[in-house]
This record gives C-alpha cells, sequence and structure tokens, in this order.
C-alpha cells in the first residue's frame, strides 16, 4: 500500500464513523421514537425528566420559583430564631431571677426592680453578661458567709 | 431585547424544552461511544454523556457559553455543537495524556489544555513521533470499528445500503435519494443501525484492532 492509499483509508473510515455518529444523532425520530431509543441506551426517561425540571429549577428559576423559595428561605429562618432565641433567653432570664433571689436570702440588697427593667430592653449578650455578674457576686457573698 | 441566556431559558422552559434536553442527551451518548471506539477509551474521569450534557445546558443558563440566536436559530443545534466540543476536548485530553505529562505547564506559565496540543489536527509531517503512533493507533481502531459496523450489518439490505451511502453523506434525505429507499425505511434502517451499534462494545473494538495488527 502506497502513503496516498493509507491516508485515503485513514480518511474514509474517519468520515465514515462521523457520518454514521451524525446519521445516528438525527433528529428526525418522533417523541415516542425517542424515548424508546433513550430506553435502549439504558437511561431511565422519567429520571432524566426529573433531572431536568431540577437542572432548570436550580439554574433558571421562573419567578414564582425564586420567589418560592425566598419565602421558604425566610419562613426556615423565622422558624430557627422563634425555637432557639426565646427559650434560651428566657433560660437566662430564670436563672438571674434564682440568682437575685439566692443573693437576697444571704441579706445582699440587690435592686431586682432594675435589673428586671433592664431584661426588657437588654440584649441577649447582655443579660448573658448579667447572668454571669450576678453568679460571680452571688459566689463571692457566699464565700464572705461561710468564713 | 433578551440575551442569549435568557432566550435559553424562555426556549428550555417551553415546550420543547424536555424534548431538546432528552435528544441532547441521546445524541452524547451516540458521540461518545463513536469517540471511545476511536480513541480506545472510556469518557473520562466521573464523565458521562448525560453530565456532559448537563454541564453544557448550566453553562449556556448561567452565560459561561453563549447561544448567538442570529448565527444558528436551533437552540438544539447549538447545544449538540457545545456537546460535541466538550466530547471532543476530554478524548483530546485522553490522546494528550498519552503522550505528554498530565501536569505539563507551558513556558508561559500557563496550564497545558487540549487546546495546547492539537496532535489531531496537524499534519502528519508535523507530528513529533509519539504523536504519530498515536494517530497511527487511532486509525487502526477507526478501521477495526467501521469493519465490525459493516460485518454485524451484513443479511440486514436496508441496513447495508445505508452504510454504504454513508462513506459519502451523514443526511437522511439524500441517504434515501441515493439508496431510493422511502425515507421512512432509511428511519428504520437507523434504528437498525443504532441498535448494531449499540451492541459493538469498545473492548470488541480494541480486541479487533489488536487482531488486525497480528502478522
Amino acid at each position: 500500500m502506497n502513503p496516498n492509499d493509507k491516508k485515503s483509508v485513514q480518511s474514509v473510515a474517519a468520515k465514515f464513523l462521523d457520518n454514521l455518529a451524525s446519521f445516528l444523532g438525527d433528529d428526525s425520530p418522533s417523541r415516542e421514537d425517542l424515548t424508546s431509543d433513550l430506553e435502549n441506551n439504558g437511561f431511565d426517561v422519567n429520571q432524566l425528566r426529573s433531572d431536568f425540571r431540577g437542572l432548570l429549577s436550580e439554574h433558571a428559576p421562573t419567578w414564582q420559583q425564586k420567589a418560592e423559595r425566598e419565602r421558604k428561605a425566610a419562613l426556615e429562618t423565622l422558624a430557627r430564631q422563634e425555637v432557639a432565641a426565646p427559650r434560651a433567653r428566657s433560660v437566662v432570664e430564670n436563672e438571674i431571677n434564682n440568682l437575685i433571689q439566692a443573693m437576697q436570702q444571704l441579706g445582699a440588697t440587690v435592686p431586682a426592680g432594675a435589673y428586671h427593667q433592664k431584661f426588657r430592653e437588654a440584649t441577649d449578650a447582655d443579660l448573658e453578661s448579667l447572668r454571669d455578674d450576678l453568679a460571680l457576686q452571688y459566689q463571692i457573698l457566699k464565700k464572705k458567709q461561710t468564713k | 431585547m433578551s440575551n442569549g441566556k435568557e432566550r435559553a431559558a424562555i426556549v428550555l422552559r417551553g415546550p420543547e424544552g424536555e424534548e431538546i434536553y432528552l435528544r441532547l442527551v441521546l445524541y452524547a451518548e451516540r458521540l461518545a461511544r463513536m469517540h471511545g471506539w476511536r480513541v480506545g477509551a472510556d469518557l473520562p474521569g466521573a464523565s458521562s454523556p448525560k453530565s456532559i450534557v448537563n454541564d453544557v445546558v448550566i453553562k449556556v443558563l448561567e452565560g459561561v457559553r453563549i447561544w448567538d440566536e442570529s448565527r444558528e436559530p436551533s437552540l438544539l443545534n447549538a447545544l449538540k455543537g457545545m456537546v460535541r466540543s466538550e466530547i471532543g476536548h476530554l478524548y483530546e485530553k485522553i490522546e494528550e495524556t498519552l503522550v505528554e505529562p498530565a501536569d505539563a505547564v507551558l513556558p508561559n506559565g500557563k496550564e497545558r489544555t487540549s487546546d495546547s496540543f492539537p496532535s489531531t489536527r496537524l499534519h502528519p509531517g508535523e507530528l513529533n513521533p509519539e504523536q504519530h503512533l498515536l494517530r497511527t493507533e487511532r486509525t487502526k481502531q477507526e478501521l477495526a470499528a467501521m469493519t465490525l459496523v459493516l460485518k454485524e450489518t451484513e443479511g440486514k439490505p436496508d441496513a447495508e445500503s445505508v452504510l454504504l451511502a454513508l462513506y459519502e453523506t451523514d443526511s437522511s434525505a439524500e441517504i434515501a435519494q441515493m439508496t431510493g429507499l422511502s425515507i421512512e425505511r432509511v428511519y428504520s434502517a437507523r434504528r437498525e443501525l443504532d441498535r448494531i451499534v449499540r451492541k459493538i462494545t469498545l473492548a470488541r473494538v480494541i480486541r479487533a484492532a489488536r487482531e488486525e495488527n497480528r502478522p
């Protein structure tokens, strides 16, 4: 075989496979044929449809999908805050009240009313800080009493 | 006026969207099979025809790849071109790693990609010995694949006629004209060929190519 023959064999095979790929990938089959072709190639067509919807919803959401997603996110954030924050705050408030009572029992004059006023205005961090201060004062008071 | 990304989203969300996606998956599956035969390898890494289609669709929806409707009015055709390019690049990368270290960096400091190693596009005279060997191997694979398809089609007259026409054209209408078959029979032969092609595994092509090599 001379080099030119070899070259022509190469290009014939390559062109044949190119044409075969293109011919098989032509778009003429009906929708029914398309479904059965996909199934024959091992695809689950319902799964493909679902994947496609998921892909669109994630990367090209409609304004309704965007609005729904934002609404859900807002609701989730709200739910988290409602569950976590009030319980933590009420626990801290309860601890402060217990500490005030315990200090009063040890004879300390604690301006409970003033503290109570602050509860309403204080942030969660302020309340926790107040609880820690009172706990420290209570420990010091207790030590003095036992000496 | 909406841009390519918005237009693609509108078309894909429309009544034809799902069909475009399904056709694209089937196209990628067939194309990957042919490329696999020619290179003698499966798609690399975790890539699959479906994952390639998904990547391409996401890139178009996010504007990373642009659908220029004025140049290609059919979104399906535009997406097919992108899928073809992605699959081609992946297989070129396989060939590249066969003759070059995978982590090579170009003199300008950039990482080498398949674009910087266009061995399949070079004239034979420009190939180095490894690239030349690679191209020869590829041709053997192509010949083996072609021979297997022809062999498997023996005794199926319509499919055989269509195969002969495929040496000249890939158009169903032209094949019908050349062979004298009705377009319905050409479509029917295509389904037959699709079944035949699915039966020809990559392992068979590699084996056939090796057998051709034996003295």
